[in-house]
């Protein structure tokens, strides 16, 4: 009888631990779809960061982050993640805190009037991020305090399967068992060459209609000014230079509320001559910077900052 | 409630706990709770339609016995005193009384079935062609299972009046038979006798670990039909049927063989789901496939799919045309004017013809459906059988003997590439749709962009790659093929697996939960589909 209960008892905890072997791999794979960006700030060593960049794409294929590294000297990583909404923004700053003293934060601030969380923007945001409670917290935050969506998003594994179709064997196995720190020489910038011609929008006739910045969108900038006060960072919000759906009368709303509040923000669209982009060869499509116009973009960055003093 | 949903299996896991906890006598009673709350989980006011439409034929059924036992009793006190002729002018005045209950019971479920199901598509239909204003039954919302519900209490009142089963004493017990949530939403049909002493009955009953095992392995083999190749698969299907203009040639067939793996995946998913759960409360349910697409012709393919639908239809509709006055009388004259064979040939095809009329009907109001699972299927049948001597002389000129294997690939493959065009017609919104699509599959070169082609869309539907989705594609075609030949080889897979070493049942176990977490098709990306047949 001992002995059937003994058998029974080894039965189980094989599967469990065969269950979980499989469930820790298959989650990894599926935390790797869009794990790009993230795995770079994963493989840094602690404290070796001196100015953080956060954002949504734009910002990461805007600014680049190696290039101010190695040309400036200053430490620097790109650290967001495709479509990241503002509440997000926070959550990145709070799990980059965790590792890092930065002295300076940028904030990029394309997403500022968005109010709308789709399940890709979930996904692209928190897939490659590890389980901690800030994750979960800032996923309840950002879907309006539904747990049971946070406890699935907080699991790539479940919250991913659907994307199983666009998993490339071969790429995933090599970043999870063959991927190293070498390979994070970009600092999470994203480099792109293709050249697609555009017409700004920013400069046309039209001022755009008038939005408003979401509430949202004003407490995570409080948060994260907040945050930037207790850990003495010098904060920065811009906005990169883009074609499409980003007008005057946003950069205007913007520029009162940041004004209002006492933060440093300043709109490269302003200075297209100055940066010397050139719409032709510039941008990689209407929303993102291709890596000659980020390269223009970035040395007219440090150079913004070093005049406001934040470098 | 989604039978996909967790929803589902909690109350699934609540009443199987009930089912056991309840002593034997009362057993029932939770069935029907649970019936009860299954349906209302989908439709309050449906439930009301069901139990008037039960209670009908409670009283009617009751009413048949009483007359049916008046009949006998009074052959029985009169048997030496009655003359032959007062004795059949009782008998027919007794089964004239029956008749009226049956046809009240038929006129009634009927009657609900096609207002609720037919009435808005013909009215629709006079309006458009009379230009009237007729009422178009747009706000009437079909109740759940009344395709089922109304054949399986009409088979009921008709079995009591031909003495095949005692009429019931209990109306709830009518209920539960109509409401039977395991067969409510898409079958099987089950017969009176068949379903009854099971549920009913007063015998203890007792799961053992085993049978436990097996009963959740045939559930999870249905979870993984219906949502990791039927959900899946069905994104190529819905894509390609769409929008169909979009596409031509191989990228229609692929559509075309996209759907018949959904069909197949999605119905026969829930069959198993379903008989699964039965399993778990000792309740069998019958069988409804029998590796279907291993047919040789058209009519062993309907023997083996759907097989209640078209088992209740024989008995209760097509041999009782045959044995009709008006068909025993055609087949004397035609067999007299034209010969035994052909004269015997002519109602048998008119019976048929008015089954798969039938058939084709019940699936939905449409003449996609009356044509493509009725009247095509009928042409199939009757054009097979007239050249059978023809297909048997080529069989012999190509040395292909009777039962060897290549000829029953052949066959095999000849009935699946019928039954795919045929479903072209089913899974499009109108005939026309359905023609125009087949027109398309002749268009164009063939090549491999025609089938690029449908991956290489901006889809809600289809997202990934082609090379991800066709090898996804064959491998569901391959998993459900060798399960169907283990099983028509006569192979038990379940009993096999729980017969080998725990290492092997536990892979097996962890690849079934796996596929089913990875390949699921669940979430909010998806958009999850209803059982196929649940429409019907």
């Amino acid at each position: 009888m001992k002995k059937r209960y003994l058998q029974l008892t080894g039965k189980i905890i094989a599967f469990i631990l065969c269950f979980a072997i499989v469930f820790l791999f298959l989650n990894a794979v599926f935390s790797d779809l869009y794990a790009t960006r993230a795995r770079c700030f994963d493989r840094m060593e602690d404290n070796s960061i001196d100015a953080i960049f956060l954002g949504a794409s734009q910002m990461f294929s805007g600014v680049n982050a190696q290039k101010i590294t190695e040309e400036y000297g200053i430490s620097s990583l790109d650290f967001g993640s495709d479509m990241q909404p503002m509440m997000t923004t926070c959550y990145y700053l709070q799990e980059a805190l965790k590792r890092q003293k930065p002295k300076v934060v940028g904030v990029e601030v394309c997403e500022i009037f968005n109010d709308s969380i789709t399940v890709e923007r979930l996904v692209y945001n928190y897939s490659a991020m590890p389980l901690t409670s800030e994750k979960y917290n800032s996923l309840q935050t950002v879907l309006d305090g539904d747990k049971l969506r946070a406890v699935k998003y907080c699991v790539p594994l479940i919250a991913n399967h659907s994307w199983w179709n666009q998993i490339n064997p071969i790429e995933t196995l090599r970043d999870l068992f063959f991927y190293n720190s070498a390979e994070c020489a970009e600092r999470g910038f994203l480099y792109r060459y293709t050249v697609e011609p555009q017409e700004i929008e920013y400069l046309g006739e039209k001022d755009g209609n008038i939005r408003e910045i979401p509430d949202h969108s004003k407490d995570a900038i409080n948060y994260i000014a907040d945050l930037c006060r207790q850990n003495d960072i010098k904060l920065v919000f811009f906005k990169l230079p883009v074609a499409r759906d980003w007008t005057r009368n946003d950069s205007k709303t913007v520029k009162e509320y940041m004004s209002e509040n006492g933060f440093t923000f300043f709109d490269m669209n302003d200075n297209f001559g100055e940066i010397g982009i050139d719409p032709e060869t510039d941008f990689h499509n209407g929303s993102h910077l291709n890596t000659p116009g980020a390269n223009k973009t970035t040395d007219y960055f440090v150079q913004k900052l070093k005049s406001l003093e934040v470098f | 409630m989604s039978l996909t949903s967790f929803y589902f299996l909690f109350f699934v896991l609540c009443t199987v706990l009930l089912y056991y906890v309840v002593p034997a006598k009362y057993k029932w009673t939770v069935l029907l709770a649970a019936s009860v709350v299954f349906y209302i989980s989908y439709s309050v006011a449906g439930i009301f339609i069901l139990t008037a439409t039960a209670l009908i034929t409670y009283f009617s059924a009751l009413r048949i016995e009483k007359i049916g036992d008046g009949y006998q009793s009074w052959l029985a006190e009169n048997k030496q005193d009655a003359s032959k002729e007062e004795r059949k002018a009782r008998k027919k005045a007794s089964q004239s009384h029956q008749r009226r209950y049956v046809a009240l019971v038929v006129t009634v479920s009927i009657g609900l079935l096609f207002l609720f199901k037919y009435y808005g598509y013909f009215a629709s239909g006079i309006n458009r062609a009379f230009s009237t204003h007729l009422w178009t039954a747009e706000n009437l919302l079909l109740p759940l299972g009344i395709s089922f519900y109304s054949l399986q209490l009409i088979g009921y009142v008709v079995d009591v009046s031909r003495g095949l089963t005692k009429a019931e004493k209990n109306p709830l017990k009518v209920i539960l038979y109509g409401s039977f949530f395991l067969s409510i939403m898409q079958g099987p049909f089950n017969r009176y006798n068949h379903l009854m002493p099971q549920l009913c009955g007063e015998e203890r009953k007792r799961l053992s670990f085993y049978k436990f095992k097996l009963a959740v392995l045939k559930i999870s083999w249905g979870y993984i039909k219906k949502m990791c190749i039927a959900d899946q698969i069905g994104c190529i299907a819905r894509e390609v049927f769409s929008n169909y203009a979009k596409y031509s040639g191989l990228g229609i067939a692929l559509g075309m063989a996209a759907f018949a793996v959904q069909l197949y995946a999605d119905f026969s998913g829930y069959m198993d789901i379903i008989s699964g759960i039965g399993e778990l409360m000792g309740i069998e349910m019958p069988q409804n496939f029998r590796q279907p697409f291993f047919s040789s012709n058209i009519s062993e393919f309907w023997r083996k799919w759907h097989i209640t639908l078209g088992a209740w239809l024989k008995d209760y509709i097509f041999y009782p045309i045959l044995k009709s006055k008006v068909f025993l009388h055609m087949n004397k004259s035609l067999s007299k004017t034209l010969g035994k064979k052909t004269g015997e040939r002519i109602p048998t095809y008119l019976g048929m013809l008015i089954l798969w009329t039938l058939i084709g009907a019940w699936h939905g109001a449409g003449f996609n459906y009356v044509f493509s699972v009725g009247l095509l299927q009928f042409i199939y049948i009757v054009l097979g059988e007239i050249t059978t001597p023809l297909t048997n002389r080529l069989n012999n000129a190509l040395r292909l003997k009777k039962g060897s294997l290549p000829l029953r690939i052949i066959q095999s493959v000849r009935c699946t590439l019928l039954m795919m065009f045929a479903w072209v017609f089913f899974n499009s919104p109108t005939f026309t749709d359905g023609a125009h699509m087949l027109g398309r599959l002749f268009s164009g070169k063939p090549s491999l962009g025609q089938i690029t082609a449908v991956f290489n869309t901006d889809s809600e539907v289809l997202t990934g790659s082609m090379k991800a989705w066709l090898p996804y594609l064959f491998l569901c075609v391959l998993v459900l093929f060798v399960a169907d030949l283990l099983h028509e080889k006569g192979v038990f897979i379940r009993e096999k697996i729980e017969k080998k070493p725990y290492v092997f049942r536990m892979l097996v176990y962890l690849a079934i939960i796996f596929t089913i977490i990875v390949f699921g098709a669940y979430g909010e990306k998806v958009n999850v589909n209803d059982f196929i047949y649940f429409d019907f």
